[in-house]
């Protein structure tokens, strides 16, 4: 980072004093910078509290947690929780769930943006584009439930698209419950909820591309696709790739919220995924806590293990394209 | 915000079909809000007519809306959920901008171990169980503040606005150190009033985000009486509306939730259009580095 480069010059004079200037220096640095320390303790309580605390808790997997004798005072269970799960066919459906879903999700929902900001840098009627960007984001800002109701108003068994099939040809379909059709509802209401915003990163990278490169080409006498496939994504080339390691990154994290807004009887056998099944394991059904905990630890070992290889692979692809 | 690559020519009909594909796809994101709309203005007669097809308004009735408003505990709930808002987005103002002011001082020694107890917390988590656990030895399970103090900071967005303090140049801080100015005063009197379009931006993520909660409710709160909009709404789905004693027929279920549907995502329609470019602002600023 540059600026630990820039501390190491105002460090290195005191690097040759002798020990007791040091203490006179924290008593300088102290005095410099005390208060913004005391700015900062309410930010570094929050910090200890609801982060690392609930990490330090995390031990609790290797535990028989109970009620009485806390999260430290509960007996050592070494890894029979890690164990019961690796060996319980209930977490393989799960995790096998959460694997199928979030490939869909990349497999239609990664591509989707790109297209879309293309088409959007490629349509020429300006004031449209305004229109569109704005309609574009909007259900971005709603809530999963709200956008469960619009679905429901479309596709339960009552709804406007069913009503017209049953018209049509007499017979409704189980969009919302059944195993068959919820892939396609949860992948395509994802798609929908966020397609406009996640353009917004395309759109900034196209309007990066030089435009002289364009003129070059017009008086080389390249038509639109040789442009679009010449220039533009290569244009745009380290930033997809960028996006798409990150989203390689968060594999795991299939949208909690959707999940648990989704999720009925009927479609649970495929749609419960790992979060889904800490929070019923842990806290719907059994408050079978140290269980759903092994499961949790071993979901965020997996999660951070991908977000640092992304990060790597990314930097590798583009000096300034990591997250850190 | 875009460039365009057409050359100068008149529109052809890759043009056209261009526009003809986008304002499909512009439709088919907003007509979802609107048929909802449509619904909740529907009554028993214009429903059974229309055999659930109802692609436009027939006629226009308010019943559906004066019955949500009334029965089902609405109202309440809009203060719950508005309470957690306001509240909420006060505290997550003020705890990011502590953070991001402080860490947007390059001088300051130990910046660097500082940022990373920010960032670890951002990669690693310690998981819904642990943080159940923590929320409830601190006994805030079915309160308020299980929806407040958890998501107190976020990280992206502390990190967004210690970048846009960075812009600011050091020396107006400077300044005010020697004439003597505390640094919390340089925070709210300098750096504040300087950052207006960032606070701004950080208060619509934050509102929306507390306005359309629906996780964390579901996990801390049990209590009835502290239902937010989006339970409410939710549940409509999964049990059966209240039948009441009362001397009329209910409206139609089907438009009982659309209008609570209507109700819970107009508040966030209705700012939208004018507080969208915050949002992609917002967005575009900075990265985690610096």
């Amino acid at each position: 980072m540059k600026s630990s480069a820039s501390q190491s010059i105002y460090a290195n004079p005191a690097q040759v004093q002798v020990p007791v200037r040091k203490k006179r220096k924290f008593k300088n640095v102290m005095k410099r910078y005390g208060s913004l320390y005391a700015l900062f303790v309410p930010v570094l309580a929050y910090y200890v509290i609801f982060h690392y605390a609930p990490m330090i808790g995390g031990i609790i997997a290797f535990k028989d947690y109970n009620f009485m004798d806390g999260i430290y005072g509960s007996p050592w269970a070494g890894l029979k929780h890690f164990n019961r799960f690796i060996e319980n066919g209930d977490f393989w459906v799960v995790f096998n769930n959460t694997i199928v879903l979030a490939f869909y999700r990349t497999l239609f929902g990664f591509p989707a943006p790109i297209l879309f900001a293309v088409l959007m840098y490629e349509m020429r009627f300006a004031k449209w584009r305004r229109v569109f960007q704005t309609i574009s984001y909007l259900p971005h800002f709603v809530s999963w439930v709200v956008v469960y109701g619009l679905m429901y108003n479309f596709f339960s068994e009552t709804g406007l698209i069913n009503a017209l099939l049953k018209s049509a040809f007499g017979d409704t379909v189980p969009f919302l419950s059944s195993t068959e059709y919820f892939r396609t509802m949860f992948v395509g209401s994802a798609l929908w909820k966020e397609i406009g915003w996640n353009a917004i990163i395309f759109l900034a990278a196209l309007t990066k591309v030089d435009p002289h490169l364009y003129e070059a080409s017009a008086m080389d006498g390249a038509n639109r696709m040789q442009r679009l496939w010449h220039i533009t994504l290569p244009g745009i080339r380290s930033v997809i790739s960028i996006m798409f390691i990150m989203s390689l990154g968060g594999l795991l994290s299939v949208s909690f919220e959707q999940v648990l807004v989704m999720i009925n009887p009927q479609v649970s056998s495929v749609a419960e995924v790992l979060d889904y099944y800490i929070y019923r394991v842990g806290l719907l059904n059994i408050n079978n806590f140290s269980y759903a905990a092994a499961v949790g630890f071993f979901r965020s070992v997996i999660a951070l293990l991908l977000v640092v290889i992304a990060n790597r692979l990314a930097k590798k692809i583009d000096e300034e394209g990591g997250i850190w | 915000m875009v460039g365009r690559t057409g050359n100068l020519t008149k529109p052809g009909k890759t043009d056209y079909f261009i526009w003809a594909f986008l304002t499909i796809v512009g439709i088919t994101t907003l007509y979802p809000f609107l048929n909802v709309l449509f619904v909740s203005f529907a009554n028993m007669k214009d429903i059974v007519e229309n055999n659930g097809m109802l692609l436009y308004p027939k006629s226009i009735h308010l019943d559906s809306y004066r019955y949500v408003i009334r029965y089902s505990g609405l109202l309440h709930a809009y203060g719950v959920t508005i309470f957690i808002t306001v509240v909420g987005t006060l505290i997550n103002l003020i705890m990011t901008s502590l953070g991001a002011y402080v860490l947007s001082n390059r001088d300051l020694p130990g910046r660097n171990g500082m940022m990373m107890i920010v960032l670890i917390a951002m990669l690693y988590s310690g998981g819904l169980i642990p943080s159940y656990l923590v929320v409830r030895s601190l006994h805030l399970v079915d309160t308020v503040w299980a929806l407040i103090l958890p998501s107190a900071i976020n990280a992206w967005l502390l990190i967004l606005m210690r970048n846009f303090f960075q812009g600011v140049p050091t020396e107006l801080r400077e300044s005010a150190r020697i004439d003597g100015c505390s640094e919390l005063g340089i925070m709210f009197r300098i750096m504040l009033p300087l950052s207006l379009p960032i606070i701004a931006t950080l208060a619509l993520f934050y509102g929306v985000g507390h306005w359309n909660e629906y996780i964390n409710v579901i996990i801390y709160i049990n209590n009835p009486d502290l239902s937010t909009l989006q339970l409410i709404l939710r549940k409509m789905y999964t049990f059966s509306i209240d039948q009441l004693s009362g001397d009329s027929l209910p409206p139609p279920v089907e438009t009982i939730r659309a209008a609570t549907i209507m109700m819970s995502a107009l508040p966030i329609v209705l700012v939208y259009p004018f507080l969208q470019k915050y949002f992609v602002q917002g967005l575009m600023v900075g990265s985690v580095k610096g």
